[in-house]
């Protein structure tokens, strides 16, 4: 310790600087960077979100999914409007590529039942959604 | 107007959460009410979604009416209740409750500029949890024909209803399936959860420490980012968060309320997605270590958990659903397990790194590991050795799940990886101020202790 003589075995005349007090200065400053790291990531991520979202049509954000997916929406729309609710369907569509979990076919079968509700989507039934891809 | 019916409707989810506040024993005099009723809000939605959820399989629909009778109910519980016990006093409040208070309302107002536009886009967002909303709120209830039907199983049939159902009621409430406000009830749940926090742990943590973590778990990139894509996994973690520092509240003081509450977010947790019960699993294992000589209100609290899952059990046993995801049978197939044992490693060590990324949540993770190695240096047994014991296994049965799973490894794991953490951050976020609390009066008491031999 400055101003000391090793092995001088008298007491500091300075109060000893206490474990609580540092073990507490350690722990605020650690949760006040993790919440300025975060702050500062987060206040891009809130910009691009509200950037991107505020511009999109009412048509875009009916179809975001769809589009996330890369389909078509006109068929979609097309076969709606004539759908009444709890109407039965069935959908006509090739099995497509295989993704990691499903096959594009799979995912078409997924957004109609999704898009079309309070139509119900069955096995096979007279009305039937046909999707091709291009 | 219907952001303005969403908010109402949420209204009544915060009174209808009051009254639960003396049923559960949290609230026992109007002051102890007022002191704790950050815990209302959340409570209140955990309530209608657990209430619409079971009434939806019965073919009762909960809209305004359900609404309105709840928040009656409750408020009239609450009156008969508390009569004649002590009165609120007005005190100044402390100023870093005020700044938090403050900072909390300014980050919600600065996310919701992102959440009221948000697209409904993302996959799971839309095939499983919109979908049934929507299906319930078309419907009125969990008409089998969708809920059970053969071209529906893509949509995790078997997942349970709570956040469907809030999503229906919220629907109910606006008059329309609306994919866009529909987002604000996913930021409106950040911001029960975190008022709930700061009630439950107020009287236990220093303000500044407390407002610090609540802060950082808020501000935390992947609470944003996940809660923006309308998944259940981040209200699913906020929930089972408040439950875990509720535990973690028990196993020091072994307040009964505190259990209660934490039955009561866990029950909320089981019917939000199906992997609420590996966690609550995890949790009721830490609690038996920890605290096995108080097993009998253990076992209750398990008991009422399970219960409250029932319904819905037996609605996916009567309907043969099953998980098309992954099944905890398999664990058995020798065979299947032989050849994927490799995948365990990996993926728990991908886990990891998911829940260290300074990117995703800050520092929550380090600060927890700090803060449970000082909390068992400073002498403290029972609290850390809880946190150690559900956060392990949660983390090792998540890495299980993608052994047992029959889909390809690393597209399932780098497709979920990012969310099917979020439990366990959060829930270690909820008990690092605890722990910090647990450190502090130890040092102090040793430092004093110090000073004593020291002034003798």
């Amino acid at each position: 310790m400055e101003g000391r003589l090793q092995g001088d075995p008298r007491p500091s005349g300075r109060p000893p600087v206490r474990l609580t007090f540092v073990a507490a200065v350690v722990l605020v400053a650690a949760l006040a960077a993790s919440v300025l790291l975060s702050a500062n990531e987060v206040r891009r991520h809130v910009a691009q979100a509200v950037t991107h979202d505020s511009r999109l049509t009412p048509d875009e954000r009916r179809h975001a999914a769809g589009d996330r997916l890369g389909l078509d929406p006109a068929p979609f729309d097309a076969f709606r409007l004539e759908l009444r609710p709890r109407e039965r369907y069935a959908v006509d569509v090739p099995p497509g590529a295989k993704g990691s979990f499903i096959t594009r076919g799979a995912v078409v079968r997924g957004y109609a039942a999704f898009y079309f509700l309070p139509a119900i989507q069955v096995a096979r039934t007279d009305r039937v959604f046909r999707y091709r891809f291009r | 107007m219907r952001m303005a019916a969403l908010l109402a409707a949420n209204a009544l989810m915060l009174v209808s959460g009051l009254g639960l506040l003396p049923l559960l024993g949290i609230a026992r005099s109007w002051r102890l009410l007022l002191f704790r009723c950050g815990l209302a809000y959340l409570c209140g939605i955990v309530l209608v979604g657990i209430v619409s959820a079971h009434l939806a399989l019965v073919h009762v629909e909960f809209g305004w009416i359900g609404l309105g009778l709840l928040a009656a109910l409750s408020l009239g519980f609450c009156a008969w209740r508390l009569s004649g016990t002590e009165r609120p006093v007005w005190r100044r409040p402390d100023w870093i409750d005020a700044a938090g208070l403050a900072a909390l309302v300014a980050l919600t107002i600065d996310f919701g500029r992102a959440f009221r536009v948000a697209p409904l886009n993302r996959y799971d967002a839309w095939a499983i949890w919109a979908l049934k909303g929507h299906a319930l709120y078309a419907f009125g209830w969990a008409d089998p024909v969708v809920f059970a039907g053969a071209s529906y199983r893509f949509a995790n049939l078997d997942y349970p209803l709570l956040l469907p159902s809030l999503e229906a009621v919220d629907f109910r409430s606006m008059g329309a399936f609306d994919t866009r406000l529909l987002h604000m009830q996913f930021l409106l749940f950040l911001l029960a959860a975190v008022l709930a926090l700061f009630a439950l742990l107020r009287d236990r943590v220093p303000s500044l420490v407390l407002w610090l973590s609540l802060l950082a778990l808020a501000l935390a990139p992947a609470v944003f980012d996940q809660l923006l894509t309308a998944y259940a996994d981040l209200p699913l973690a906020l929930v089972f968060g408040v439950g875990v520092g509720a535990a973690g509240r028990w196993v020091l003081t072994n307040e009964r309320w505190a259990l209660a509450l934490a039955t009561f977010c866990f029950a909320g947790a089981l019917l939000t997605k199906n992997e609420g019960s590996l966690f609550v699993l995890a949790v009721f294992l830490g609690l038996v270590a920890v605290a096995h000589t108080r097993w009998r209100v253990l076992a209750v609290a398990a008991a009422a958990d399970v219960l409250l899952l029932l319904p819905w059990r037996i609605y996916v046993h009567s309907h043969h659903l099953h998980d098309i995801n992954y099944s905890f049978g398999d664990s058995f197939d020798y065979e299947h397990v032989r050849g994927r044992l490799g995948v365990g490693p990996i993926a728990f060590r991908t886990l990891a790194g998911q829940m260290l990324d300074p990117q995703h949540w800050g520092l929550l993770v380090p600060i927890f590991v700090l803060l449970l190695v000082a909390s068992l240096l400073t002498g403290a047994r029972a609290l850390p050795f809880f946190a150690l014991v559900w956060t392990v296994v949660a983390w090792l049965g998540l890495s299980w799940i993608y052994v047992i799973s029959r889909y390809e490894y690393s597209s399932y794991l780098d497709s979920t990886k990012e969310r099917v953490v979020a439990s366990i951050v959060v829930g270690s976020a909820a008990l690092a101020p605890l722990l910090a609390a647990e450190s502090w009066a130890r040092l102090s008491a040793r430092d004093r202790g110090r000073a004593r031999v020291g002034a003798g």
